[in-house]
């Protein structure tokens, strides 16, 4: 016995020896914490000095000034995807622009896509020190916002130190990135809808005479025409959720103008033309049932591969690679890339597009989809205002961070165009910070784009878009976090297999239904029902 | 009295100075990487907040453990997840210690070199590769094995829609990944028997197989009780990359490939709740703590010198 006391008490010597030095670290992040905001108090005061000297002569203290006298700083951003072609050139000109203008000078690190969901929350759960990044709904805004991962906005130190942003940014646009009464980035101001298009390969077309698309019947059809005909080549690979998201869309919900209130959760749906706003069950509707009919009659067919669920390619891969007939894009921006790399695969291959269901209706994507925040700890907030500021509404800036440096990269044509001066700088991208930044009066099309897809675009862009409260509303799921998690596996377990028609459709929906029943969603809809009947009502009081 | 315990101590802690040195780095790195992060347990019962951290974020009890049971298939879940790693454990120790006596036994010292290599390197292929060569062979039109079978004018094999065969797959995909490593272990316990034993069953006239089953395998004894209970330790823990990889995330087979791993992932991609994560990682160590605890009672009813502690 008295051995073993000893020998614990050696093992809590050695224990404590080695939590020492972590304590010690510890104390010394703190004591330089402080010696930090004493120096900054202390050129607080200096400044508090200067501005009364001012004050007393009788002149108004520009704020602007005031920051910018606190001396240089260098802020430190976080963005998505590897660096695009030239990065440093561009970054170089580009802190070249800001260090004269507001003395600032940024650095951007980047998170590879294929970390993107993982990595951008453990920046913020490590502490990790930043001041800014690209933030939208679909990196996870919303829990990042709710776990106080982004510092929160204040509108009048936007009117301060980004007045251009503030007159252009509209009350909606403010809306739209406020989480639980608080905003949480400076938004996009670009007026964008999702145009979704399916994406034929001309000769395939040709082959079988199929002219015009313009109805999801049209589609099934040339569908299973081009599924009979080609032996090695299927017709449209579909595969994994997002694809199964847009084959439902295409077949089922564009149609009736449904969107559903929870994004992720697509089993409950509202019709956006409907005042009453009432949620429905998907699964319940008989439409629904008769898409998995269609789904079935394309599945038998071989539209796509009896091995769909296991393949993890985008469909749009696929078809770049010669193995399928078509895709669904919703990404304009990409269309006439793909034009071209499929061009020289072959020139037979022009690729046609066609609107499935034409004039559908469109909510144009909110503030929240693209955005910078600040962080949490960021000591620059004023700084992060000012650059973002010059980046939404100067165009040079604009130019520069979306399309590279005039003369290396592009060459301007006219107000609303550019041209690649090297074939590769058509692939430029810019900074993906820039999304967050993004100002449709300020952008330009590549002059490779054709005119006709162009005006297409801002036809159905001014045509088709509505205005809805649908649009602003994010369901608050604090207290349905169980609830969510499960419903999203039963999904994924049977909603996509079912879709895909791959299994026994009726068998596969009575399960489904059961276990959504036990895993409460009757309980989310009654909740989400709750929710968004208050916010309409706010809504329809605020209008 | 208590002055001279000290005096003791202090005189032992000279004593050992050197071997006290040694155990040094272990203790402080496992003080670091295993114990203080217990700490992070906390998060199970939290709703995690970014600016709350361990410390302050609210207390919200058990619920974040409940959105594994409110759909009922956590049950099955847990099932597949433990018979798979009992079948790992079986199938991967049994042909571990087949192939180390094997290389043990060869005399021609470039074969066995070349054999061993061999075998070892599919360890460090990633999963993620495993999993494009299981869909190349496998998928109905064009994989390498249906275009097989179209060419002998046999009926396909619809590997991706049919659960049961998965099962054999994913076994022996994970014994043809990991046996090199295991043979390693086992050829070095087999290579540390004393060659005298041998020498003198050849002397009392002990075939080959004589041997093994009376000196080898009774010698691996406590090298297999040691793994089986470390193994034993992740009895509730799925190699994440290898079902969701191997199996290409298919929903098809979910039925008998989905493990614990796989299903909390599948709950949590789009909500990815700290505590949610956490409360599932929880779960499966309590789990495991039990198991190796039982198991490790048993082995030291049988025999107390097999067992951990």
């Amino acid at each position: 016995m008295k051995h073993v006391s000893r020998k614990l008490c050696v093992i809590m010597a050695i224990m404590l020896i080695a939590v020492m030095p972590l304590s010690a670290c510890k104390n010394s992040t703190n004591t330089d914490d402080t010696s930090g905001l004493t120096s900054n108090e202390a050129k607080g005061d200096s400044n508090t000095e200067n501005n009364d000297t001012e004050s007393d002569d009788g002149t108004t203290v520009d704020p602007i000034q005031e920051e910018l006298a606190k001396g240089h700083v260098t802020l430190i951003g976080y963005q998505f995807g590897d660096n695009s072609v030239d990065h440093e050139a561009v970054l170089a000109k580009l802190n070249e622009k800001l260090e004269a203008d507001i003395n600032t000078t940024i650095e951007i690190r980047g998170i590879p896509w294929t970390d993107a969901e993982t990595k951008y929350k453990l920046m913020f759960a490590s502490g990790e020190e930043f001041d800014f990044c690209y933030s939208g709904a679909w990196i996870g805004f919303n829990s990042v916002a709710t776990t106080n991962g982004y510092k929160s906005i204040d509108l009048d130190m936007v009117k301060t130190f980004a007045p251009d942003t503030y007159a252009a940014t509209s009350a909606d646009r403010w809306k739209q990135v406020t989480v639980k009464g608080n905003i949480y980035g400076l938004p996009n101001i670009n007026a964008k809808i999702k145009n979704v298009l399916a994406v034929f390969r001309g000769d395939i077309l040709d082959k079988y005479n199929i002219t015009s698309i313009s109805s999801p019947d049209e589609f099934v059809n040339a569908l299973l025409k081009i599924a009979a005909g080609e032996d090695e080549l299927l017709a449209w690979n579909v595969g994994n959720a997002e694809q199964n998201g847009r084959m439902r869309g295409t077949l089922y919900s564009q149609a009736k103008n449904l969107k559903d209130v929870i994004s992720g959760v697509p089993l409950l749906s509202v019709d956006m033309l409907d005042d009453s706003y009432k949620i429905f069950k998907v699964y319940e509707d008989p439409d629904y049932l008769k898409y998995l009919e269609t789904t079935k009659k394309l599945a038998d067919a071989g539209v796509w591969s009896k091995s769909a669920l296991a393949n993890s390619d985008a469909d749009e891969n696929n078809f770049m690679a010669e193995k399928s007939a078509c895709y669904i894009a919703d990404a304009f921006d990409t269309f006439s890339r793909n034009d071209a790399t499929m061009k020289a695969l072959n020139p037979s291959y022009a690729n046609r597009y066609f609107e499935v269901n034409p004039g559908y209706k469109k909510i144009p994507e909110g503030g929240n989809m693209s955005m910078l925040s600040i962080n949490a700890n960021s000591k620059y907030a004023e700084r992060v205002m000012m650059m973002f500021n010059l980046f939404e509404t100067d165009k040079s800036y604009f130019d520069l961070i979306n399309y590279g440096i005039e003369g290396t990269h592009y060459e301007a044509v006219g107000e609303t165009r550019y041209n690649a001066l090297l074939p590769k700088y058509n692939d430029f991208g810019g900074f993906t910070i820039s999304w967050g930044s993004n100002n449709s009066s300020l952008l330009r099309q590549n002059t490779t784009v054709p005119q006709e897809q162009i005006d297409a675009y801002n036809k159905s862009l001014a045509e088709d878009s509505i205005e809805t409260p649908l649009a602003t509303f994010t369901f608050d799921d604090t207290n349905y976090k169980n609830e969510i998690a499960a419903i999203t596996n039963i999904v994924e377990t049977y909603m996509i297999p079912i879709e895909l028609g791959l299994t026994d459709q009726a068998e596969g929906l009575e399960k489904m239904k059961q276990k959504l029943e036990t895993a409460g969603i009757d309980k989310l809809l009654e909740a989400v029902q709750t929710q968004l009947d208050a916010y309409i009502a706010e809504y329809n009081g605020n209008n | 009295m208590k002055q001279g315990k000290r005096k003791l101590f202090f005189k032992r802690v000279r004593e050992y100075r050197q071997l006290l040195l040694m155990l040094l780095p272990a203790v402080i790195f496992f003080t670091i990487f295993s114990y203080l992060p217990m700490l992070g347990i906390g998060i199970a019962f939290e709703r995690f907040t970014f600016d709350g951290g361990i410390f302050h974020s609210p207390w919200v009890g058990l619920d974040n453990f409940k959105f594994m049971f409110l759909s009922g298939d956590i049950l099955n879940v847990t099932k597949n997840t433990f018979f798979y790693n009992i079948l790992f454990i079986l199938v991967n120790n049994c042909l571990e210690i087949l192939c180390a006596i094997i290389l043990a036994e060869l005399t021609s010292k470039h074969f066995k070199r070349i054999t061993q290599s061999l075998m070892f390197l599919p360890y460090f292929i990633s999963w993620v590769v495993v999993g494009a060569f299981a869909y190349n062979v496998l998928n109905y039109e064009s994989g390498s094995f249906n275009t097989l079978m179209e060419a002998l004018n046999l009926q396909p094999y619809d590997f991706y829609n049919t659960p049961k065969i998965w099962i054999l797959i994913i076994v022996l995909v994970c014994a043809w990944k990991n046996i090199g490593y295991g043979t390693i272990i086992y050829l070095s316990a087999v290579m540390g028997i004393d060659g005298a034993m041998y020498e003198a069953a050849k002397v009392d006239g002990a075939n080959i197989f004589q041997r093994i089953r009376h000196i080898t395998l009774p010698s691996l004894v406590p090298t297999i009780v040691i793994l089986t209970l470390l193994s034993l330790g992740g009895i509730f823990r799925g190699d994440f990359s290898m079902f969701y990889q191997v199996t290409g995330n298919n929903a098809m087979l979910y039925s008998t490939t989905d493990v614990i791993d796989t299903y909390v992932t599948r709950s949590l991609i789009s909500t990815s709740e700290f505590g949610m994560t956490a409360a599932a990682g929880l779960y499966q160590s309590v789990l495991c703590f039990v198991i190796i605890m039982i198991f490790n009672a048993l082995v030291k009813r049988y025999n107390k010198d097999y067992s951990l502690f």
